[in-house]
């Protein structure tokens, strides 16, 4: 028997589970995409919303979840599967984890697809899910930490690649994120209330809001790019050193910039400041990655001539270049006075969405799965055409969301030479911005289309397939990496895992720290208003429908300091009027007008007509029918347990009150379904429509102190015929 | 009592501090990269993609 020890061994790589994750991507994307177009389509005309499921509330969030969570993220661990076992040239650490994690990631994707059309949602944007799944997401991210984790303890390498370092903090932040992000109480299986109120929780969720954009969208994608761009360029990465740079500014700046969401809202204008400072330092670093990314391709330019995959890499890295350009400068606040909650936040985020994630999951997939069933791709050819439809998709969809968000922005703001509103109401505005509507669908229907040849191209690629197996490889043995890297801290570093994670979540965590104990401590942040009292049990039922029929994705609640705002809707929105607000509904969009001081503008038979008609009272809206909510029928049994939950969250109702919750709630809806029938309208007293009106005639009310003594009240009418859409 | 402490507690201190460490930190990471001799151990961590 030979004392010499062999140099080399060998070992398989887990490819299926790199296979399984890049089937799921295909998949959900086509799903999430589809959504999309239907919800495109919906506003192109309202007829689209064919059903309360699928009505535009209800089926956005799907979309962005489908898209966000399913197509990227399953694209996102396909990727860091394939590439974390070649990096540290060993075979993933458990099978098993591996499939619970795959396994448990889609069973989330399928519970979200069932609970977000059925109106299970917690309002908060990107993070909708309901509490058990949740806890579901905590527990297959932990395990797919743990699995990620062990593997870097297994490895071969000694030195963390910096692909590796950008995973290592998406690992962790998005951990963290949605931890606190997902806090809150539940009442019942599938229904709960954020733990946290009104501009608290506006601060907790865009922290989270805009950190899902950078963690789970932008730097695990960058790792990829450190990976897949240099393999397909067969170049090495333009600067290591750079890269060393992107990662750290990347990770220390991206976290604070989250208020640059609520800018001239009634977030302390201290927190907004700090977004907008960090959002614009954020250039740098974003521009820095791009630069490094597209520079890996020195020398190597002419192979886009010919690859499709570095064709999608580039252009990839291009729009990621104009996304996180166009974000800072939506982050002034002169800028996104114009901008927010048009449709040019939609262009920019699928300017991101479309171009930086999707077509480099594109490029990603043609690289991989020809590789991963040992064959050629079936037509170069096919997937260079699938690039033109995604890119003509993309510039037609941005340009037409350009122009409709540029347009609204102005038809919100103009004046004529008196000093009113040129567009008193919001239905004349609705006609100008059908065409692009329309231009954003056939958009997106080419970048579906190209998505489809994709498929057939894979389904023949698949056809060819060799003997689909792990990859077999020899790697060096096993050898002691305790010693230190090198003699410098950061050689050190680089090679030790545990104390690389810890220093990644200081430079994670220090942002979020110190953004949101000061604005959850301080007093002085929300100045107490004497007026503002907490909802009644009726309201509170009818918050929760408004909740459920994702209201909050067309209204807003927030009426921004500006004249056009206040002549529009009312009162501008002061931080204290929300302190009884679990969750927040602010909204990021305004399809339709927003609605802080609805409360009290129009008679309930007015909203009674609109919800089950909203062209009865407002001919060109493209609101959905909500006349389901006249044969729902009002369930109360939880009502005492909701208003208990709001008690303890400090609405002073007393014990009697807590007690007798769904009899008040009773009472009210007696009192609004009487005056409705007097006026010729149905009884719903004992449908969620009562409750939802309740909750909209309350809105905004006690802000403004009471009702504007100037105004003049809607007069009601004598029968039972919808209101016109009076101007304000 | 703690809630108290804390609600009347002048945080924005903190902000500045965290500021200066980071930047601290940032910039030390910058000159450790670029000291001389760093070149070499980077051209060969950038090779790893390409040598799996």
């Amino acid at each position: 028997m030979s004392d010499i020890q062999p140099n080399t061994e060998t070992i398989r790589y887990d490819d299926a589970i790199v296979r399984h994750f890049s089937y799921a991507t295909i998949i959900w994307g086509l799903i999430g995409m589809l959504a999309g177009l239907w919800l495109a389509l919906e506003l192109s005309d309202p007829r689209f919303n064919l059903h309360e499921m699928v009505a535009f509330g209800r089926l956005r969030p799907l979309h962005t979840n489908a898209v966000i969570f399913a197509f990227v993220g399953n694209g996102m661990f396909a990727g860091i599967y394939y590439s974390t076992q070649r990096l540290l040239k060993t075979r993933l650490a458990s099978d098993l984890l591996s499939k619970v994690h795959f396994w448990g990631w889609q069973a989330i994707i399928v519970s979200a697809a069932i609970t977000l059309p059925l109106g299970f949602t917690s309002s908060k944007e990107y993070a909708e899910l309901e509490w058990p799944i949740d806890i579901a997401i905590a527990l297959v991210w932990v395990v797919f930490g743990i699995n990620f984790f062990w593997t870097l303890a297994r490895r071969r390498e000694k030195h963390l690649y910096v692909a590796l370092w950008f995973y290592i903090a998406s690992i962790i932040a998005i951990a963290v994120l949605h931890i606190v992000n997902s806090m809150a109480v539940p009442v019942s299986l599938l229904k709960s209330y954020s733990a946290y109120a009104g501009i608290q929780d506006g601060l907790v969720q865009w922290w989270y809001g805009h950190n899902a954009v950078a963690f789970f969208l932008t730097t695990p994608y960058l790792g990829l790019m450190y990976y897949f761009v240099p393999k397909a360029a067969q170049r090495p990465v333009y600067s290591y050193r750079l890269s060393i740079i992107h990662f750290w500014a990347l990770v220390f700046l991206y976290i604070w910039a989250g208020p640059h969401h609520l800018l001239n809202s009634a977030l302390p204008d201290w927190a907004q400041s700090l977004g907008t400072a960090f959002s614009i330092m954020l250039l740098a670093p974003s521009w820095g990655g791009m630069i490094n990314g597209l520079l890996t391709l020195r020398g190597a330019w002419h192979k886009l001539r010919t690859d499709p995959v570095l064709k999608f890499f580039v252009a990839s890295l291009t729009f990621y270049g104009m996304a996180t350009f166009e974000g800072p400068m939506l982050s002034l606040k002169s800028v996104n006075s114009l901008s927010h909650f048009t449709n040019w936040t939609i262009a920019h985020v699928h300017a991101g969405g479309l171009g930086w994630n999707g077509f480099f999951t594109f490029g990603l997939l043609y690289w991989l799965l020809p590789r991963l069933w040992k064959t050629d791709l079936h037509s170069k050819a096919l997937a260079t055409t699938h690039f033109w439809f995604g890119l003509i998709g993309i510039a037609i969809y941005v340009l037409a969301m350009w122009v409709n968000g540029v347009t609204e922005g102005l038809m919100w703001k103009e004046f004529d030479p008196d000093g009113k509103l040129v567009y008193g109401t919001w239905d004349e505005m609705v006609p100008a911005l059908r065409p692009t509507y329309i231009a954003r669908a056939v958009g997106g229907g080419l970048y579906i289309v190209g998505l489809l040849l994709m498929i057939w191209n894979f389904f023949k690629t698949w056809q060819t397939r060799g003997e689909v197996s792990d990859t077999i490889v020899e790697v060096p043995v096993r050898r002691d990496l305790s010693a230190p890297a090198g003699k410098s801290w950061h050689r050190k570093l680089e090679g030790a895992p545990l104390r690389f994670a810890m220093f990644t979540t200081v430079a994670v965590a220090a942002g979020g720290i110190f953004e949101l104990i000061p604005s959850m401590a301080i007093k002085s942040n929300v100045p107490t208003i004497a007026s503002v009292r907490p909802y009644s049990p009726l309201e509170l039922e009818g918050r929760d429908i408004y909740i459920a029929e994702g209201c909050v994705n067309c209204h807003s609640q927030m009426v921004r300091p500006f004249r056009e705002e206040t002549l529009r809707y009312g009162d501008y929105a002061k931080a204290g009027e929300f302190i009884y607000d679990h969750p927040f509904l602010w909204g990021s969009r305004r399809i339709g007008p927003d609605l802080l001081r609805v409360g009290g503008k129009y008679n309930d038979l007015w909203h009674y007509n609109h919800l089950v008609d909203p062209r009865s009272t407002s001919p060109r809206s493209l609101m959905p029918s909500y006349a389901h909510l006249a044969e729902q029928p009002l369930d109360l049994s939880m009502t005492n347990r909701k208003a208990g939950v709001h008690a303890m969250f400090g609405a002073p109702y007393t014990e009697g009150e807590i007690g007798a919750a769904s009899l008040m709630a009773q009472m009210q809806a007696d009192t609004i379904a009487d005056g409705l029938v007097e006026l010729g309208a149905p009884d719903i007293r004992a449908v969620e429509m009562v409750a939802l009106i309740a909750y909209l005639q309350r809105l905004g009310i006690d802000g403004k102190g009471a009702v504007d003594a100037d105004v003049a009240p809607v007069e009601a009418p004598t029968e039972g015929r919808p209101m016109p859409l009076e101007a304000p | 009592m703690k809630s108290d402490v804390l609600s009347f507690s002048e945080f924005a201190y903190l902000a500045e501090i965290s500021l200066v460490i980071f930047m601290a930190v940032f910039l030390g990471a910058i000159v450790w990269m670029f000291r001389p001799g760093a070149k070499q151990a980077y051209t060969a961590c950038a090779q790893l993609p390409l040598d799996d």
